[in-house]
């Protein structure tokens, strides 16, 4: 198994860390992983673009030139669309992007991350209002459903990898975040939404 | 699976790697793309997870850190501090007086891009100033060169093996692009503690005086030392250069590449292999002593178009060139500012190289 990955958006949408918790959910799994984090300035709005290879080989370049699947969280992370392999997987975060791709040889998902995110708002932590922030965890949740990880499976190693991460005042956000993951599985995968 | 497989940026695991060797002390002036190392550093030491770390100190300046190291590295410690840019020339001074005394150290530069402040993009343009060492005066240089995760947690004590043998500082040249990245990784074993060694100042009651310093103002003095300093310049390059290879036994061309720059050098082998093009790399790890031998014995076994692919102008390729001493036909390609040069680029260049 090798997947070369490509996660893009915009500074503020949490795509470095879907690009971890992907990277680290493969981790997780035993594979080889190679991430690596667009950095710079960090700014609200700049553009944040991360490469993910999970393999079960060692991993030669950490450089995704081929992606065999892109996350779009925005409309200039579209600017990365040529760059797929033929039947390789495109994940739009379509709160943000309406137009679609000018292929046809991709499989194409459509998914409103942040109106699905600002349904969980009943999982937020006392105090905290937008549960839209959570976008970027639908996302991973309707990753893993297009990648066809086990529904049971990935959501065990979500449940540890938000432990793992999100600690301190970060922890009170842990069951948003889960369910966020849930979401995005029953949208894409084949787990029905839970009660 | 071991509890100590980790999934770790190449800074962090740099710096776990310097705790399991035994670091006794770390002084730091952050500067990016290396902060990740005295911060990951700086949290290890509020755990105190690591009995020999003893001392983590913010200096006021990148002079400061360097000559702290010195007092410490002084006194027999595994002393050590990371720099990037800017930062790696503030130090070359400390480094001069540093080699000069013959004290033991690690210097961790992870370089980024351009001269000047540049940018915070990865490049490979201080092995100049690390190879010949960039200080004045002449003085041995100990360059190590990791490619991955991994060898950012295992070339630290690699380095400390090397800079105590030796007497004198060692230099990580990591990048930008391998200081952020992040890989799995299975965490060296914690070493043994180490006591002092006998040369060191110890300041111990009764004790043997020992004068550590660089002032040698009788000229047969200096002469002498620095006689000492060649000869072992000598040793070091007759004994530690190391270098790998993948696929150079029937490679028709041949890259030679370091650090991130050899895994981009891998998968372009793997396209030009797929398209029938025989090729391989060299790769050195360390970049002083340059493997000339072993490049000379690939060059004289019928290996001659060698490629040398760098994230800078062009500095590593005149090292290749002295090596191969005429006997091959050597080409420079690269990326700068911060950009890597694509697949399409090497594997253009490899063809480029057999019309």
């Amino acid at each position: 198994m090798k997947r070369e990955m490509i996660v893009a958006g915009h500074g503020g949408q949490g795509v470095l860390e879907l690009a971890n918790w992907l990277a680290y959910f493969h981790f997780l799994e035993g594979r080889h992983v190679a991430y690596t984090p667009s950095y710079g300035p960090e700014t609200r709005g700049g553009k944040v673009k991360c490469y993910v290879v999970a393999s079960d080989e060692p991993i030669d370049s950490p450089i995704v030139e081929e992606p065999d699947l892109l996350v779009a969280m925005n409309i200039p992370s579209m600017d990365f669309v040529p760059l797929l392999r033929p039947g390789g997987t495109l994940l739009v975060n379509s709160s943000l992007v309406s137009d679609g791709p000018p292929r046809t040889d991709l499989r194409v998902e459509r998914v409103p991350a942040a109106e699905i995110a600002a349904g969980l708002t009943r999982f937020l932590p006392e105090g905290a209002r937008d549960a839209s922030i959570a976008a970027n965890s639908v996302m991973l949740g309707a990753l893993f459903g297009v990648t066809g990880e086990d529904p049971d499976r990935a959501r065990t190693a979500v449940d540890g990898l938000f432990r793992h991460f999100l600690t301190d005042r970060k922890a009170a956000y842990v069951p948003l975040n889960v369910h966020a993951v849930d979401a995005g599985l029953a949208l894409l995968g084949r787990r029905p939404v839970p009660a | 699976m071991t509890d100590d497989r980790a999934f770790l940026k190449g800074n962090e695991a740099l710096a776990y790697g310097a705790l399991r060797t035994g670091l006794n002390a770390y002084f730091a002036y952050p500067i990016t793309p290396s902060s990740e190392i005295p911060e990951t550093l700086a949290a290890e030491f509020d755990r105190r997870s690591y009995p020999a770390f003893r001392t983590f100190l913010q200096a006021a300046s990148e002079l400061e850190a360097i000559s702290m190291v010195i007092g410490a590295a002084a006194t027999g410690a595994k002393a050590m501090t990371a720099t990037s840019g800017p930062g790696f020339s503030l130090k070359q001074e400390g480094l001069s007086y540093a080699a000069g005394m013959e004290l033991p150290m690690l210097i961790v530069d992870v370089n980024r891009a351009g001269p000047g402040l540049g940018n915070l993009g990865p490049e490979q343009s201080d092995y100049f100033q690390a190879t010949r060492g960039g200080g004045h005066g002449g003085y041995p240089t100990i360059v190590l060169a990791p490619a991955s995760v991994p060898e950012m947690a295992a070339f630290p004590a690699l380095g400390f093996d090397l800079a105590f043998e030796y007497r004198t500082p060692v230099t990580v040249l990591a990048d930008a692009f391998l200081g952020q990245l992040k890989e799995d990784l299975v965490l060296p074993d914690v070493a043994a503690p180490v006591y002092a060694p006998e040369w060191a100042a110890t300041g111990a009651r009764g004790a043997t005086r020992h004068v550590l310093s660089s002032l040698h103002l009788e000229l047969a003095d200096q002469s002498r030392h620095s006689h000492h300093l060649r000869e072992k310049r000598d040793r070091i390059a007759a004994r530690e250069p190391r270098a790998e290879e993948f696929e150079t036994d029937d490679a028709e061309v041949v890259f030679v590449a370091y650090g991130i720059c050899a895994r981009l050098a891998r998968r372009a082998i793997r396209l030009l292999r797929a398209r029938s093009v025989r090729a391989g790399l060299f790769r050195p790890i360390t970049l002083a002593p340059f493997p000339a031998d072993r490049l000379r014995r690939l060059v004289a076994a019928g290996r001659s178009k060698l490629l040398v692919v760098e994230l800078n102008a062009g500095q590593m390729v005149d090292d290749v060139r002295l090596a191969a001493a005429g006997g091959a036909d050597v080409r420079s390609v690269g990326e700068m500012g911060g950009l890597l040069p694509g697949s399409g680029d090497l594997v253009r260049a490899a063809e480029a190289m057999l019309r």
